[in-house]
């Protein structure tokens, strides 16, 4: 009965089910062993085990004794960014249909057989990728392999389920579209991209979904479901050489392709952008962004720095600023979304009324200009320094977080080792760098920004 | 491999129940702690539950147990606002403080090194809150931006006209965050007032959960406490809740709305109520999981007519609610409503079988390590057995509790608290109630 806090990641990640809401941070959770440079235990960062199977499929284990608990995720080397104009929206919704059956276990079996043993089970999708995860008792894990392995081989995709599932996701799409901060969302990056696929919601456009077909969707199937385009990891109370055997006895024997992957690039932008949203709020809300690069530049993690200085805590610059000492906004958050390709360094927030945006857009302003000056003090990038630290253990508290840090550095950047060097790579930043890439990047012209403005929808204003 | 094979290969490793180990002491001034160690981790999750939330604020001041909470991390006699978050942020912990409707929680969260700073900020909260005017009137003007928020929030809207609908003049009724015109009356008076009330360490239980020594926690939080005295605290005197008989209902117009939210329920069952197990183990198969409970399979899997659909308790200390919601376009609202209600007079009327309880035991059985993995779930445990008085073996006796309920007494909960006939609705859409021809229902403008 609460009301829901914004979801940093509402606009681009979605699932096949809403019970479990996942506000999964990335930059929360791909953090190392900075922690551990203290604690010699740690220094190492994650000690995974990987293997390659024949068909190219990647497995990970991280062995965790602490409770006799295991997640296990499969990740697929697929999202909206592979998605052309006219047919945004595939991903994810191929993405619920791969709860709804196969030749070997049809419609809804896989959940049943998964609920049945206590499990918990779902799947969302990104720009970059496609993730399937179950949680388990460790002495029944076993299940979840076998039952994945089947999905990626044998996906039936039912005309009938199709036509069903379709709807269903298009009344996923209508509870964003009836929350004004996501329809801001999708606005804010509609506008800031104008060629990249980072325009699209990853739930695709309501008339693509609309018109998709489910030829088009086993296309999709056949062209990115390939053991080769995946990795999958196993987190808990398991044992390494187990979890290999399993994996080539369920995985081993399907097909491998080459998988064709395209990288798009966005024309450099050239002069501010902005959008404008109308509803019939009460709030308005802004947001900000800047294209900032991706995380082959060391530039990027000057970024993944000033989200903690900017944002993280009551006590980050523009929480202060704006919202506890100004008292001009009800709340601030944001961060850097670039991951391999370039992204946005953006700030979302709440001005306490339509009066005060411009006055919010000039505060950040200020803040921007004085970073590019006057240096961070010691202290305030040890602070965030010992946040990424403190995450480091956090984010092992569970096998999901674990799982999930470990399977992305793999997914996006092939091992653990950008996982593991994270901490050392934030550890390097000084205040120097953070000015630099704020003077390089964070100008107006490579800005867009955002408004959510109250306003009634054009048949209403009688 | 054949379904059939693998269930039975399963089937051998079913009894599956690890609880974790759980220490009671009680301090000398009368606070129960209850502390878990675990040290695969150096990390630390502390919390002190005060047993008084929003349903303690006194008529005319809804919201003040709200603001009290937020006021909690707003600065000590001696540490600003500022000083207090500052130290914590610094280590990489993080604080927090809020109230619900039985009770009010501090908390923080931090690695094992920084325990003694942590037992040092969570009792300064507890025992030296400032309370300045100054900060009361910065909290008391984000409550009411908050609040108007809220306003945009179709789920908040719903939520709270259900409340007030259902639970009348209880303070179950009334939102947490209070009211414009009562916030706007709060000060630092009724602030202290409800502090000095119900913060007393026999009104509170302390949980600690992570990689410390237990005996040295008790002697360092007896210490750091000793000052802090026992005395009476009042009875929460609440009114009687009103009967609700045949069905009301409400619209609430959103002309801009593609969708209609819709919530429909009634009183349910207190968490420490006989039957809860029952109640639980029935609520699974009517509307637990969206995959394959009869709700979400008649809504979501066999008609595709919306993305969520369920159905569940709420229980609370002094009652609870009964709840079915969906969210579905606005020309199917009439179908999904009704589909809600038919569910829950079927697995009145026709119970359930013997396999879909067999099934549902599997799941609480094989679910229940999955519900205690990390610190944040096993503290959030050590706090619900303290409110709710759930005693210490709670956890032990639970796969036996779950073991236990019968097909019958699957039946008789849903028969003693589901009511097809006898509901609160809300709907919040761009439609009127013209729209929603419902036999017997009584709606209300």
């Amino acid at each position: 009965m609460a009301s829901r806090a914004p979801n940093p990641k509402s606009g681009n990640r979605v699932g096949a089910e809403c019970a479990t809401e996942e506000v999964v941070i990335r930059s929360l959770l791909v953090l190392l062993s900075l922690a551990m440079l203290s604690s010699p235990g740690f220094a190492a960062g994650l000690q995974v085990r990987d293997t390659v199977l024949a068909n190219g499929l990647k497995v990970v284990v991280y062995e965790n004794h602490a409770a006799p608990v295991t997640a296990t995720e499969v990740w697929y080397r697929v999202g909206s960014y592979n998605e052309q104009s006219g047919y945004t929206g595939m991903s994810h919704l191929l993405e619920h249909m791969m709860f709804k059956g196969t030749r070997n276990y049809p419609g809804g079996k896989y959940s049943e057989l998964i609920e049945a043993q206590g499990g918990r089970e779902n799947a969302f999708t990104s720009e970059h990728y496609t993730v399937y995860w179950a949680e388990l008792a460790s002495d029944r894990y076993e299940l979840e392999m076998k039952l994945e392995a089947d999905k990626m081989a044998n996906l039936l995709l039912d005309s009938s389920e199709f036509e069903k599932e379709r709807n269903v996701v298009m009344e996923e799409r209508r509870l964003r579209e009836n929350d004004p901060s996501d329809a801001l969302w999708e606005s804010f990056y509609a506008t800031a991209y104008q060629t990249h696929p980072y325009h699209n919601p990853v739930i695709g456009w309501m008339d693509d979904l609309a018109r998709l077909r489910r030829s088009d969707l086993w296309r999709h199937y056949q062209r990115f479901y390939s053991p080769s385009n995946a990795v999958l990891v196993v987190a808990g109370d398991v044992s390494a050489p187990k979890v290999f055997a399993q994996a080539a006895q369920y995985y081993g024997r399907i097909k491998s392709h080459p998988v064709e992957l395209w990288r798009p690039v966005e024309p450099e932008q050239r002069g501010e952008r902005t959008v404008v949203v109308k509803r019939d709020v009460q709030m308005p809300a802004l947001m900000m962004g800047w294209h900032v690069p991706g995380s082959s530049d060391p530039d990027f993690y000057a970024f993944e720095v000033l989200q903690g200085l900017l944002m993280r805590g009551f006590t980050s610059r523009l929480t202060n600023r704006l919202v506890y000492s100004g008292q001009k906004a009800l709340y601030v958050w944001g961060g850097n979304d670039a991951q391999t390709d370039p992204g946005m360094f953006y700030i979302f927030t709440a001005p306490r009324s339509t009066v005060l945006v411009d006055t919010v857009v000039a505060m950040v302003d200020v803040e921007m200009e004085s970073l590019k000056t006057v240096a961070v003090s010691d202290s305030e990038l040890t602070k965030v320094k010992n946040q990424v630290i403190a995450d480091f253990v956090f984010g092992q508290d569970d096998n999901s977080g674990l799982a999930y840090q470990i399977a992305h550095s793999y997914t996006m950047y092939g091992s653990v080792d950008y996982a593991n060097e994270y901490p050392n790579r934030i550890a390097a930043v000084t205040a120097e760098d953070i000015s630099r890439a704020v003077r390089k990047y964070l100008t107006v012209d490579n800005r867009t920004i955002g408004r959510l403005l109250p306003g009634k929808a054009a048949g209403e204003e009688k | 491999m054949n379904v059939r094979r693998i269930a039975l290969i399963l089937l051998a490793a079913l009894s599956l129940a690890v609880s974790f180990p759980i220490r009671s002491d009680t301090l000398k001034n009368g606070l129960l702690m209850l502390t878990s160690e675990d040290h695969h981790l150096p990390m630390v999750q502390l919390g002190i539950g005060i047993r008084a939330g929003s349903a303690a604020d006194p008529r005319g001041q809804d919201g003040l147990a709200n603001l009290v909470a937020r006021l909690l991390t707003r600065g000590t006699l001696t540490r600003s606002a500022t000083q207090l978050n500052q130290e914590i942020e610094f280590t990489g912990g993080a604080m927090y403080a809020w109230a619900d409707a039985d009770h009010t929680i501090i908390g923080i969260r931090v690695l094992a090194k920084d325990i003694d700073r942590a037992l040092d900020l969570l009792t300064d909260m507890l025992l030296h809150p400032a309370f300045s005017d100054s900060e009361v009137a910065r909290a008391r003007q984000e409550v009411l931006n908050e609040i108007k928020s809220g306003e945009d929030d179709p789920w908040t809207v719903m939520s709270r006209a259900f409340n007030r609908d259902l639970f009348g003049n209880h303070p179950y009724g009334r939102p947490g965050n209070g009211y414009d015109s009562t916030v706007a009356g709060l000060g630092r008076a009724q602030v202290r007032e409800f502090y000095e009330t119900w913060f007393v360490p026999n009104n509170c239980h302390f949980g600690a959960v992570g990689d410390f020594p237990s005996e040295s926690l008790k002697a360092g939080l007896e210490r750091r406490l000793a000052g802090w005295s026992a005395k009476p605290v009042p009875k929460l005197v609440v009114p009687e809740l009103p009967s609700i008989t045949g069905l009301r209902g409400r619209v609430i117009n959103r002309p801009e709305m593609n969708q209609a939210y819709i919530i429909l329920g009634h009183y349910g069952i207190r968490e420490n109520a006989s039957d809860v197990f029952a109640c639980r183990l029935m609520n699974f198969i009517l509307g637990g999981s969206v995959f394959s409970s009869k709700i979400g399979t008649a809504i979501r899997v066999e008609r595709g007519l919306a993305y969520d659909a369920r159905s569940g308790f709420d229980r609370k200390l002094l009652g609870g609610s009964f709840t079915a919601t969906t969210q579905t376009r606005t020309d199917s609202a009439l179908t999904a409503l009704n589909l809600l209600v038919n569910e829950m007079t079927e697995i009145r009327d026709k119970g359930i079988t013997a396999d879909e309880l067999k099934r549902t035991r599997d799941y609480f059985l094989g679910n229940f390590p999955l519900q205690y993995e990390s610190s944040w779930d096993k503290a959030n445990a050590l706090d619900r057995i303290a409110l709710f008085d759930l005693g210490l073996d709670y956890l032990d006796r639970y796969a036996a509790k779950v073991k236990a309920v019968t097909q019958e007494e699957v039946v008789s909960a849903a028969r003693n608290h589901v009511f097809p006939d006898s509901y609160i609705l809300v709907v919040v859409g761009n439609l009127t109630s013209d729209k929603l021809h419902i036999p017997g229902m009584m709606w209300t403008k």
